[in-house]
């Protein structure tokens, strides 16, 4: 079986995910920015700027960052206290830029959707457990969702189960 | 916006008659109302129309296929006298078979509306449909599929195609056929004349991408006229928008062996597939990664009004169009083919009563409360277009990648989930998962499996957000009956003057019985 590289993030690339997301979910086009495995920089300046709905929710050992967009998409980003996004989540009627929200990891993640859909043909959850990288999908018409997380990055003692 | 997607509805028609289209199915367009519009009657059978043109003047009548028309006195009619009323008189016939009445304005300018008829054999129902489940229409294996047929037409014409391989889909709405398949239909336009293009995105990162065209469409004697379905795969449309393609993840399923199937009669309990966030009220951006305005091969997001929208065929059908049944034979284990029926109507009709059973009535997105292994998964749901059941379940292991689709126990692993209907009664489902890859590879030509199952996680049940699913899919229908009250029709009222045999709320809801009776 083919095993695919396990794409690690590089720390202080590509500049702050939180901007990277308002981007993304304003629909603005923004260079290609690293959102999982990212770094989180100048929340509030971006806030201000893209008047987008943000809201932080924090927890011992990381900070949920919920964006709500007025295309009724949310993404949530899950970030540990050493500023590393270590997850992200979303729902909405309709899947968002993976590329935006997924940065170094998203060659990986094309790569595991279609190792997934090759395995066997159906229709069926998204689930794709790779070292480095697993994605899920739920959900039907109208009201899709999913999570990204790489396991090396989840910080000791928060259970996964969390990002959501 | 009304007269902006008029002219769109006359664009698009004029496109019709361009592609050998005959007339209008719009009153409102074209001037001329006919009553009924678009049903079926017995071979041999009659059928009173009555049609008005502009300023309830008489029109003009001419029939399109077999049959003849007869005035009041029993006469056949003349095609260049104006009536007010007409008998249609159908012959016999041994097969489903078509025809086109058309009614055509005497004053001002020439205008037409036509209603379209199927006339059935004797003592057939017009409202019941076979389903199989098997190995479907293309080169590729694809497990536990219901598949039907449909018959599209283009608009106030018999020129027709009876499409099988149409995968039933109870979490989607609208129909979706492959371009290649469909009979010249004309895409919908905006008054630009673009073409409308739509994305239909599903669960698995998949997509499918085309226009939205217009045809009559019938499922067995039921009638939706004129319908807006998606042409798959349409050329018409353009490149793929980005938005649909989710940054170039999405894998493209427009061809019979990447899609499995001809297409997908989406048969969900919503009245259109997107609904009031795609129509121009909604105000603002128009949503991504659903309709589009197509010109010169770029397309853009786009609103489209309800009425225009990729609509359920069930809701536009002259009666029998509260929501349908799917019922599929029990199943325990594998097999090469499941039988079923997909039925139109709730109460409407002896062959579609609701006698029995739970009503899981739903919240904003459709989802009702399954408990399982201690969660409370609040947004589950009935999916014949899943292959498998889809649970979270932390002690069941997964298959070894790439196959972690699926669930592969040591052994037959048997287990119970507790589904929550309206107040608050229970109905507990037993079911049993096997390992999927001993399934394939002790059944390869099965097509049917009744213990199929995988993981649906994306995290914490904890205050019902996110995405906390109990997926039933197709193997949840063997042996049942399942119901879909459609969103803003009426609940069943019982018939022949008798009161339904189950009070039920207004839809959108589930029910489902088990048992086989048809």
């Amino acid at each position: 079986m083919k095993r695919l590289i396990c794409y690690k993030a590089h720390p202080f690339t590509g500049g702050a995910s939180i901007a990277t997301l308002l981007f993304v979910v304003l629909g603005l086009a923004l260079p290609s920015s690293a959102a999982l495995g990212g770094t989180l920089d100048s929340v509030q300046a971006d806030q201000s700027q893209m008047k987008a709905n943000l809201s932080t929710r924090h927890a011992a050992a990381y900070t949920i960052y919920e964006l709500q967009a007025p295309n009724q998409l949310t993404v949530r980003e899950y970030v540990s206290s050493e500023g590393r996004v270590f997850g992200v989540a979303w729902q909405g009627p309709f899947f968002p830029d993976m590329q935006q929200i997924l940065g170094d990891y998203f060659a990986a993640y094309r790569t595991g959707v279609e190792e997934f859909k090759r395995a066997n043909a159906g229709r069926r959850p998204l689930n794709i457990q790779q070292p480095g990288l697993v994605a899920q999908t739920a959900g039907h018409m109208r009201a899709y969702a999913g999570r990204m997380y790489d396991p090396d990055l989840v910080p000791s003692g928060v259970d996964v189960t969390v990002i959501h | 916006m009304r007269g902006f997607w008029s002219a769109a509805l006359l664009g698009a028609l004029s496109l019709a008659i361009g592609c050998g289209g005959s007339g209008s199915a719009s009153s409102a367009s074209s001037g001329v109302a006919i009553i009924p519009t678009g049903t079926s009657i017995a071979s041999g059978g009659t059928l009173n129309l009555s049609g008005t043109g502009p300023g309830g003047s008489a029109v003009t009548w001419a029939v399109s296929g077999p049959g003849t028309l007869i005035d009041g006195n029993g006469l056949a009619v003349n095609k260049t006298t104006p009536e007010y009323a007409v008998t249609y008189v159908a012959p016999p016939v041994s097969a489903n078979t078509y025809a086109i009445v058309t009614a055509t304005s005497t004053v001002g300018s020439s205008s037409s509306s036509y209603t379209p008829i199927t006339i059935l054999p004797p003592y057939a129902f017009g409202n019941i449909q076979p389903v199989t489940v098997n190995s479907g229409p293309s080169n590729q294996h694809f497990p536990n599929r219901a598949y039907t047929s449909v018959t599209v037409c283009s608009p106030g014409t018999i020129t027709c195609r009876t499409i099988d391989g149409i995968l039933v889909d109870t979490e989607s709405v609208g129909l979706r056929v492959l371009a290649s398949a469909l009979p010249a239909l004309a895409p919908l336009t905006d008054m630009q004349g673009n073409a409308i293009g739509e994305c239909a995105q599903f669960v698995d990162q998949s997509y499918v991408w085309g226009t939205v065209s217009v045809a009559d469409v019938r499922l067995n004697g039921e009638l939706a006229s004129p319908l807006s379905i998606q042409a798959i795969g349409d050329p018409r449309a353009g490149a793929v928008p980005a938005d649909c393609k989710t940054g170039g993840a999405g894998i493209e399923e427009d061809t019979l062996d990447t899609l499995g199937a001809n297409g997908i009669l989406g048969v969900g309990l919503e009245p259109q597939d997107c609904g009031a966030a795609c129509d121009p009220s909604a105000g603002g951006t128009p949503p991504s990664a659903t309709y589009y305005s197509c010109a010169g091969g770029k397309c853009s997001p786009t609103f489209v009004p309800l009425s225009r929208q990729v609509a359920h065929p069930v809701v536009l059908f002259l009666t029998d169009n509260n929501g349908v049944e799917l019922q599929l034979s029990p199943l325990t284990g594998a097999a090469p083919t499941v039988g079923g029926t997909l039925t139109f109507g709730i109460g409407t009709q002896i062959n579609n009563q609701l006698v029995t059973g739970t009503v899981f009535p739903v919240d904003s997105d459709g989802n009702f409360t399954t408990n399982f292994a201690g969660q409370s998964l609040t947004a589950s749901f009935l999916d014949s277009g899943l292959d498998g059941l889809f649970f979270p379940d932390a002690t069941l292991p997964l298959c070894a990648s790439p196959n972690s689709a699926f669930f592969c126990p040591d052994m037959l692993t048997q287990l119970s989930a507790v589904n929550i209907g309206a107040n608050k009664t229970q109905s507990t489902i037993q079911f049993s998962v096997d390992n999927a890859g001993d399934l394939f590879n002790n059944y390869p030509s099965d097509a049917a499996f009744s213990m199929l199952a995988g993981p649906s996680g994306t995290g914490s049940c904890s205050g019902g957000k996110g995405a906390c699913s109990f997926e039933w899919g197709l193997p949840f229908f063997y042996g049942r009956t399942v119901f879909v009250a459609i969103n803003g029709q009426l609940p069943p009222i019982g018939i022949n003057g008798q009161p339904p045999p189950m009070s039920t709320p207004n839809p959108p809801w589930w029910a489902y019985t088990t048992g086989f009776s048809k």
